[in-house]
């Protein structure tokens, strides 16, 4: 366990150069920013619904202004998500998301688009659901 | 495969003995879907656990006397002893109806009800029956001006929700008049609120006798107890057939993607392309519908008769977004007693278990709409023997129906039976045989 976490600190600490509790990081696809995220279960149940907590950071720093949008789709059945989730800015760089469901099992796709002095930058994240 | 197949031969075990073995990710899957827990609480009912209302909702639930020609109540076309369905492809009450009766057991469990998902809460599904030209071609006011006059229903009412002010006078309450009609505009505000509000008590009463309703101890959860528990003894409550049809349908077919979970459904909607019943592409929107209905009705779980108009249901309701891949999807039923439940799919087209598995197999004849529908099912090109694997295995999700005490009409202030009339049959829970 403490290895686990340990190993995870120091991904973060190279990916971003910072640290988070949260236990995914990943970057937008222009690779602008940082965002890292974790799910509340975890893993992600298979239609269940579940909550998300998710932090941004540009050069290692919380975002102090921009928003966040997110959302998921099944990219090969053709369809996102059922709801649209509830997202909540909790702080600087720092967001809340309710409502979020995975209704079948299988290959989802995670998109985080921060949007941040006019542009729109995606982060995805590939889950297997199961 | 080939050398498999010499050496079982050669040893005399037939194909339907071998015993199947399941890899960590199958026994994973497989334990999701048992066992089968309590049916979440519905805040947007404050009476869903009372067991008063619940029989007050059990004699309403089978009494004909709502219908306009009195001989159409709710276990008409859901009834008892076919697991609360009626067996036939498309309902029919006062008038023809357009979709296939939907199984009651284990309904509490759902987020939407209807295939298409027009109503959000249990309560307000059983405020439609009576209305509608196809059901009971009723009228709310009767409805409630019954509840009024008949002294064990104003009893049973009053005990349960309080004060039920009297309805004695037809000028401002008149006969047969339904909401959404002149008459009904005409009345006052207030006689209008007051009709609703026992109309909506009374089929929250309804909705705790339905939450009784429940189906879970099949050979299948007796299956995945024996695997929990690494006991043999009690793995052997499936055969050789129904486990390699688990299998098949935990992995190769794909079943679980929609039918997951210990209720096997997703409680979603999708299109899978059902051949239509009467030929031709389909005219039913389904939940491109049932989401505006859902949305825009004052009794959805947003409105004012709801016990938690603010709460998550009511926001979750709020939040879907309609979109042209509804268009034609329908509820994915739920498969625990899928055996008693035939004819199967929303209007009935398949006449029984074979002809559905047919379908998936094959997709001969399916109606693919539009490219925004999603696309999930492919050609199972499975064998007879693995088809009638399938076909086991879904036999094996059978349980017992519920107590012979919620099978028949009740007295709605104590909740046991009404005393036996001289004449005429008996009632369901007073007969002898169970299917
Ligand atoms: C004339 C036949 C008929 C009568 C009478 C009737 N129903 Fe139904 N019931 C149906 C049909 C058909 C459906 C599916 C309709 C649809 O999807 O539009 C249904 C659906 C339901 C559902 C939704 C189940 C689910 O899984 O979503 C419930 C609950 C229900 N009925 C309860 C009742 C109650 C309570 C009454 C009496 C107040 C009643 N029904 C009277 C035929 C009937
Ligand atoms: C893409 C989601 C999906 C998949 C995958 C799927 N089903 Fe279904 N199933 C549904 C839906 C939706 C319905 C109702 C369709 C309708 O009425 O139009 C249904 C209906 C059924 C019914 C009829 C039940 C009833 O009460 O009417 C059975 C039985 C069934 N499915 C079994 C299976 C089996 C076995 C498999 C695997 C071979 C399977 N399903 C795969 C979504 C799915
Ligand atoms: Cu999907």
């Amino acid at each position: 366990m403490i290895t686990k976490s340990a190993a995870i600190l120091a991904a973060a600490m190279l990916l971003g150069g910072c640290s988070t509790s949260l236990d995914h990081q990943l970057q937008t696809n222009d690779r602008n920013y940082e965002v890292s995220w974790s799910s509340d279960p975890s893993p992600i149940p298979v239609n269940d619904f579940f909550t998300l907590e998710v932090e941004v950071r540009r050069d290692g720093e919380l975002l102090t202004d921009g928003e966040l949008s997110v959302d998921a789709a099944m990219p090969h059945h053709n369809h996102g998500m059922n709801h649209v989730p509830l997202i909540e800015r909790t702080g600087p760089g720092r967001w809340h998301v309710e409502d979020m469901l995975f209704h079948m099992p299988g290959y989802w796709e995670l998109y985080f688009d921060v949007r941040d002095r006019g542009v729109t930058h995606r982060a995805q994240e590939p889950l297997e659901v199961d | 495969m080939l050398l498999l197949w010499c050496i079982t031969t050669l040893l005399g075990v037939a194909e339907e003995e071998r015993p199947v073995v399941f890899t960590p990710t199958e026994q994973r899957r497989i334990l999701q879907h048992s066992p089968v827990p309590e049916p979440p609480d519905d805040p947007t009912n404050a009476w869903d656990l009372d067991p008063d209302a619940a029989n007050l909702g059990q004699a309403l639930f089978y009494d004909a006397g709502f219908s306009r020609n009195g001989q159409i109540s709710c276990a008409s076309c859901h009834g008892p002893m076919i697991a609360w369905t009626d067996g036939i492809p498309i309902s029919t009450g006062m008038g023809p109806g357009k979709r296939h009766s939907q199984s009651l057991l284990n309904v509490a469990h759902n987020r939407w009800f209807f295939w298409d998902g027009r109503a959000d809460t249990l309560w307000s599904q059983a405020m439609h029956p009576v209305e509608d030209p196809a059901e009971f071609d009723g009228s709310r006011v009767d409805y409630v001006r019954r509840i009024h006059e008949d002294p064990a229903y104003r009893e049973a009412y009053e005990s349960v929700f309080g004060d039920l002010p009297s309805m004695a006078d037809t000028e401002r309450f008149p006969p047969g008049t339904r909401s959404g009609t002149p008459e009904w505009t005409a009345m006052t505000e207030a006689d209008r609120d007051h009709v609703d509000r026992v109309f909506v008590n009374c089929s929250k009463a309804i909705a705790a006798f339905e939450r009784e309703l429940r189906s879970v101890d099949s050979p299948f959860d007796r299956f995945v107890e024996g695997l929990r528990e690494g006991d043999r003894e009690k793995m052997t409550a499936l055969n050789s057939s129904e486990q390699r049809g688990l299998q098949l349908f935990i992995g190769d077919a794909g079943c679980r993607q929609c039918h997951s979970g210990p209720l096997f459904t997703d409680f979603e909607f999708h299109n899978i392309g059902i051949p239509t019943g009467h030929g031709g592409p389909p005219r039913d929107p389904g939940r491109f519908g049932g989401i505006e209905f859902v949305q825009s009705s004052s009794f959805s779980s947003h409105g004012e008769h709801s016990d938690e108009p603010n709460g998550r249901k009511a926001r979750r309701t709020g939040s879907i977004v309609q979109g042209q891949e509804h268009w034609g999807s329908f509820k994915t039923p739920s498969l625990r007693n899928v055996a008693r439940t035939a004819p199967y799919m929303h209007q009935g087209q398949f006449e029984d278990l074979g002809t559905v598995l047919r379908f998936y197999n094959t997709l001969e004849d399916m109606q693919v709409q539009d490219h925004h529908q999603e696309s999930v099912l492919q050609p199972l090109d499975l064998t007879e023997q693995q088809l009638a694997d399938l076909e086991a295995f879904l036999r094996s999700l059978d349980s017992p129906l519920p107590p012979r005490s919620l099978m028949g009409p009740v007295d709605p202030r104590t909740g046991l039976p009404p005393p036996r009339p001289e004449t005429g049959p008996p009632t369901p829970s007073e007969s002898e045989n169970q299917p």
